[in-house]
């Protein structure tokens, strides 16, 4: 049974790390937006690996159809007038971003490590006792409690997410939406 | 049972006992592919028959007995087309949306529960994974349409795309409003919540049942919002360049998809795979107890061609509707009523239990 | 083969928030820039709901988080897109650098 659950985790991480580095570097950027639908879907099979089912459909609805279908709209409206394909910028800055990068990954990488200490996760050692709660989380799904935890614990934020979705719903539609000159 | 059988198969075989769940999976999945095409097959003679007898005429009898390897045919004859591809069409692309729009209505299949406990894929999101999942399909519209490098394609895919997306709000909705019924997403857990017919979703939620199949009927482009593929309109929409199998590729996974949809609607509001009467007919012959999924899969099929047929109806008897009148009859009304339809649902949940 | 623990999530987010940042840097369409910010959402959230998974999982904290990022995330992109479509107007060009040779138009 582990074998599967490791080869499922490999299997989908590599799609991400593949297609999100031939997402950047694709010479097309119909190729790029292609890629990267494919790594939203694939991040939302790994949610669902999780065992966070609600995330993991709504990652598939929210990432792999809606973001796509934004850049895919993005790309018809933007692709005819400009040049044939810009890449990359100079390579002085490409050289100092990969440095960069590379710091940051290391940096990262370093203070992750500590996690696999068997002495430093004692914060989170409380939990043990509730396995069996997890465990039904687990069989019923997380949709009920998230939704339960959302509206006890969290409705200002959610509220406040409402008030932003609104204001990005009327900011996209006077931007874009043309002006009365153009009639 | 099958799990066993394979189990045992590989302990003869001595073949490591860790491709038992891998090889399992499989078999679900060649089942659920088995149905599909068979089903396609079954549909796409039906709906010419269907449409013939509701136009007074007769429809393909010619080919095999009363025309049923009309299907076949016309596979055979997509088969031998020659495959062209546009000068100045992006090639990659224009190969891939075929297999983009067809991708995601295999794990739909999966996703559907045709017995007790035996959907391919049984999650406790399950009804929210069906309706993201088949929303992929569109990705497919608008790479054909990009890809073709046509003018008319690019237009009839753009429609297509907004047609599909303007028309999955209301349909999440109205599932919504079954979810909220009975207080699960998972697809088995609203079936085994509608037992007999007086329990059927469709008795509080009739409204969203409207809703649920105006929005079906475009997702699939079919008539009366077929604006994107009449060939009086614009040649041929999103699929005018496309030939040969590919071309096939489209027309099996638009009739997948109906079949899909319209088991989607037999599972939320008739209660899926359970009989009107509560109890199975095989559970009272003691030696057919053991398989009454074999009854759960009729009740499912029966109700399933049930709502097909009234779909195909639909077709024969509405005229189409025009672009901006789609477009409006998507935001304007059934965006509303939708909402309506929750509340409704919610104050009856309340008070009613 | 091995054990998937709360590691293995750990490294994949953090290489794929390196790869966004990879791409903010050093691309120069502009919808390459919006894309490669969507991964690193996408990588904060990876990290997110490991951490719940693992060590959380009846509180369901990084689930709620992850919801919030990916609303936000979705609202961002939307409004960077309208003002990407906005530029192209003004400017007929989505390069990032700002320079654009001008295309022989009728040849």
């Amino acid at each position: 049974m582990e074998f599967l659950n490791s080869a499922v985790f490999l299997i989908f991480a590599a799609m991400i790390i593949f297609s999100s580095v031939f997402a950047v570097f694709a010479h097309k950027i119909e190729y790029s937006v292609l890629s990267a639908v494919v790594c939203f879907l694939s991040v939302g099979a790994l949610f669902l690996t999780l065992s966070a089912d609600f995330i993991g459909a709504s990652q598939i609805m929210i990432y792999g159809v809606g973001v796509s279908i934004l850049l895919a709209f993005a790309i018809m409206f933007t692709g005819k007038d400009s040049p044939k394909s810009l890449y990359l910028t100079n390579p002085l800055r490409v050289f100092l971003g990969f440095v960069l990068v590379l710091t940051f990954l290391s940096v990262l990488i370093f203070f992750i490590s500590p996690v696999l200490d068997p002495k430093s996760d004692g914060a989170f050692s409380s939990y043990g006792s509730f396995a069996a709660q997890i465990e039904s989380i687990r069989q019923i799904g997380t949709a009920k409690f998230i939704g339960r935890r959302i509206f006890c614990d969290y409705v200002l934020p959610f509220e406040l997410l409402s008030l932003l979705l609104l204001a990005g719903i009327v900011g996209v539609g006077y931007l874009a939406g043309g002006s009365k000159k153009d009639v | 049972m099958i799990k066993a059988l394979i189990a045992k198969l590989f302990s003869y075989f001595s073949l490591p006992h860790i491709l038992v769940g891998f090889v399992w999976v499989v078999f679900k999945f060649a089942v659920i592919a088995a149905i599909m095409v068979v089903v396609v097959l079954m549909l796409v003679l039906m709906e010419r028959r269907v449409l013939a007898v509701l136009t007074i005429r007769k429809g393909p009898n010619r080919v095999g007995p009363n025309g049923l390897l009309q299907t076949i045919a016309d596979a055979i004859k997509l088969l031998f087309k020659e495959d062209i591809v546009p000068t100045g069409a992006d090639r990659v692309l224009f190969t891939l949306a075929p297999v983009l729009f067809f991708a995601p209505v295999l794990v739909v299949y999966g996703l559907i529960p045709f017995a007790e406990g035996r959907a391919g894929i049984d999650s406790s999101c399950s009804l929210l994974l069906l309706l993201a999942v088949s929303s992929v399909g569109i990705l497919g519209l608008v790479s054909a349409g990009w890809a073709s490098n046509n003018k008319y394609s690019m237009l009839g895919s753009m429609r297509s795309v907004a047609q599909g997306i303007s028309y999955e709000l209301p349909l999440v909705i109205a599932a919504l409003g079954v979810v909220l019924l009975s207080g699960s997403m998972s697809l088995n857990e609203i079936v085994l919540a509608q037992k007999n017919i007086l329990d059927w979703y469709i008795l509080p939620s009739g409204i969203g049942f409207f809703i649920f199949l105006t929005c079906t009927l475009a997702e699939l482009n079919r008539c009366p919002f077929d604006l994107p593929e009449a060939e009086s309109e614009l040649v041929g929409g999103y699929n005018t360049e496309y030939s040969g199998m590919k071309f096939a590729l489209f027309f099996l996974a638009e009739y997948a998809l109906l079949f899909a949809y319209s088991a989607v609607i037999a599972t939320l509001f008739f209660g899926g795979y359970t009989s009107p009467f509560g109890v199975y007919a095989m559970g009272f012959i003691p030696y057919l107890k053991k398989i009454v999924f074999v009854e759960q899969f009729f009740w499912l099929m029966l109700k399933t061609f049930v709502i097909v047929y009234l779909i195909m109806w639909i077709r024969a008897t509405l005229p189409r509707l025009r672009a901006d009148q789609l477009m409006s009859f998507s935001w304007k009304f059934l965006l509303p009523l939708s909402f309506l339809n929750l509340i409704l649902l919610a104050l009856l949940k309340y008070y009613l239990g | 083969m091995f054990d998937v623990t709360l590691i293995h999530y750990l490294f994949l987010s953090a290489v794929l928030f390196c790869v966004g940042l990879l791409g903010v840097i050093v691309s120069r369409h502009l919808l390459r820039v919006l894309i490669s910010v969507e991964f690193m959402l996408n990588a904060v959230n990876i990290n997110f709901v490991a951490f719940s998974n693992y060590n959380d999982l009846i509180r369901l904290d990084g689930h709620i988080m992850a919801i919030f990022v990916m609303a936000i995330g979705v609202c961002e992109l939307a409004i960077g897109l309208a003002i990407l479509i906005l530029v192209f107007r003004k400017t007929h060009s989505v390069d990032a650098d700002g320079e654009y040779i001008e295309e022989e138009k009728w040849s």
